[in-house]
This record gives structure tokens, C-alpha cells and sequence, in this order.
């Protein structure tokens, strides 16, 4: 089981990198795909992020939200991804550690 | 996942599905670097969210050349593996209240991805935020799907909605 799960990851991991480059140039997908594709990362990210945030922090949904909320605001003005990490991994433990709720 | 009870080929799709942003990514790429087939199909290992941002948005693939994306994509391969190996040798002695505090960390990476390309552009934003709204539907219990599922659906119905708006104003400096 755990060597179907294996093979199939590294499957489909490599594949998608693996063809454009074999494909080369030559060929040109329809626009409308392009243009779907192009929508994939943010359809994505937006899923993953939503209801799973809620849980990040166990049994705190509020203070993962907030997380959250002080991520996206930070990084309006913060270029460097490691330190908004960081900083709502740092307050999440801040107030964990202060606030014993 | 395989702890949660998952099963194997939703694991995999829902791989497929979050790997395939590689796809486009590849596909640029492979456009500005120029490089024949096999080195080709080396390089693609090396395709990660981080290595086509720094060669595309950060800097110049085409300037780079494949040499120098393939010294990037290995730094940070061995960056990747250090940590990995670091992080299984000695999560045992972190205390617990810090490794709690570290699942906030993963989310706060996609919202800092998501962010600064969903200032620049309103239709990126949009969908992301239907995309999240369509999750949190789904995901609330009424419908009984897995997570995998979740995502899955909504990648693949928020982001066809997204061809449907008009495309970004390109503005041209002159």
C-alpha cells in the first residue's frame, strides 16, 4: 500500500513538471485552458487556507483566525515570506503562553 | 493523511491537483530557458513554487540561463533536505506549546504567497476568495466530502469561473 502511495506521489509530483519541458515549444494549448490553468494556484491557496486555518491551532479557531488576519496584513507590508511566518507563529505562541485559555 | 484515515487515491489526486500549478510553472519556464530535452527533463526536478518565482518574478530566467536555475533549484533542494533532517532528529525537543503554535505557520505562508499577487490582480483575489467561501460550503458538514474532495472541487469549478471574467488591463509603460 504504502509503495502504490509512493510511486503514485512521485507520479504525479514529477509528471506535470516533467512534460512541458519534454513538449517543447511547438506546441500551444488552447487559450481557454491557459487561461483556467492560470486560475488553478489561486482557486487553491484560497481553499486551503479557509477552513483549514480554522484548526491550525488546536481547539483555538479564534486565535488561528486572528493568526491569520495579522499574516495577511503583514504581508501588505512585509516583502520577505519567512518573516511573516514567523511573526504569526510568534504571536500565536505569545498568546498561548500568555493567555491561558 | 494517511493517519486521518484518507485514502490512497484521493491522496494522490489531490497531489495531482495541488502539484499541478508545476505544470504552468514548467511551461514558462521551459519557454525562457531553452534547453534541449534531457537537461530538460533534469531541470523539471528541480520546478518548485520558491525556484519559478525566483527565476520569473524575481529575476530574469532567460538571463539565468539553465546552469544558474540549476545551482538555485539545488540550494534549495539541500536547503528543503537540512531542514526536513533537522526537524525529524529533534522535534522531540521542542516543547509542545511551540510545535501547537507551528501549524499556524503553513497558513501564514499561503496567505503571504496569496496576498501580494491578489493586490496586483482583482480577478486572482476574487477567485481566491470564492474559492474559500465555496471550501467552507462544502466542508460545513451538509454535503459529507473528505478534504480532498473540498479542494479538489473547488479548484477546479472557482478557477474555470475565473475565465469567465474579463481579462487584467494591461497597462504599457511608455
Amino acid at each position: 500500500m504504502i509503495w502504490i502511495l509512493l510511486g503514485g506521489m512521485f507520479l504525479v509530483t514529477y509528471l506535470p513538471r516533467l512534460i512541458p519541458f519534454l513538449l517543447g515549444r511547438e506546441l500551444e494549448p488552447p487559450r481557454w485552458l491557459l487561461k483556467w490553468l492560470t486560475f488553478f494556484p489561486y482557486a487553491a491557496l484560497g481553499a486551503l487556507i479557509f477552513p483549514g486555518i480554522l484548526s491550525a491551532v488546536p481547539g483555538k479557531p479564534w486565535l488561528a483566525a486572528a493568526a491569520g488576519l495579522l499574516a495577511a496584513i503583514s504581508s501588505l507590508f512585509v516583502r520577505n515570506i519567512a518573516l511573516v511566518v514567523l511573526l504569526a507563529i510568534g504571536f500565536v505562541l505569545l498568546i498561548q503562553t500568555v493567555v491561558i485559555v | 493523511m494517511i493517519g486521518a484515515g484518507v485514502p490512497v487515491g484521493e491522496i494522490i489526486l489531490a497531489t495531482f491537483i495541488l502539484n499541478f500549478r508545476h505544470f504552468l510553472m514548467s511551461t514558462a519556464l521551459s519557454r525562457k530557458l531553452k534547453v534541449k530535452r534531457t537537461a530538460g527533463a533534469a531541470l523539471s526536478y528541480g520546478v518548485t513554487d520558491e525556484t519559478f518565482v525566483v527565476a520569473s518574478v524575481h529575476g530574469n530566467a532567460e538571463e539565468l540561463g539553465a546552469l544558474g536555475f540549476f545551482v538555485m533549484a539545488l540550494m534549495a533542494y539541500l536547503a528543503w533536505f537540512s531542514g526536513s533532517l533537522g526537524g525529524a532528529l529533534f522535534s522531540g525537543l521542542i516543547p509542545v506549546r511551540v510545535v501547537s503554535s507551528m501549524g499556524i505557520g503553513l497558513y501564514a505562508l499561503f496567505i503571504a504567497l496569496l496576498i501580494p499577487s491578489a493586490r496586483k490582480n482583482w480577478q486572482h483575489a476574487l477567485v481566491a476568495g470564492i474559492s474559500a467561501g465555496t471550501a467552507w460550503l462544502l466542508s460545513a458538514g451538509l454535503t459529507g466530502l473528505s478534504e480532498g474532495w473540498v479542494l479538489i472541487l473547488a479548484t477546479l469549478g472557482i478557477s474555470a469561473l475565473g475565465t469567465l471574467l474579463p481579462e487584467p488591463e494591461v497597462r504599457e509603460k511608455r
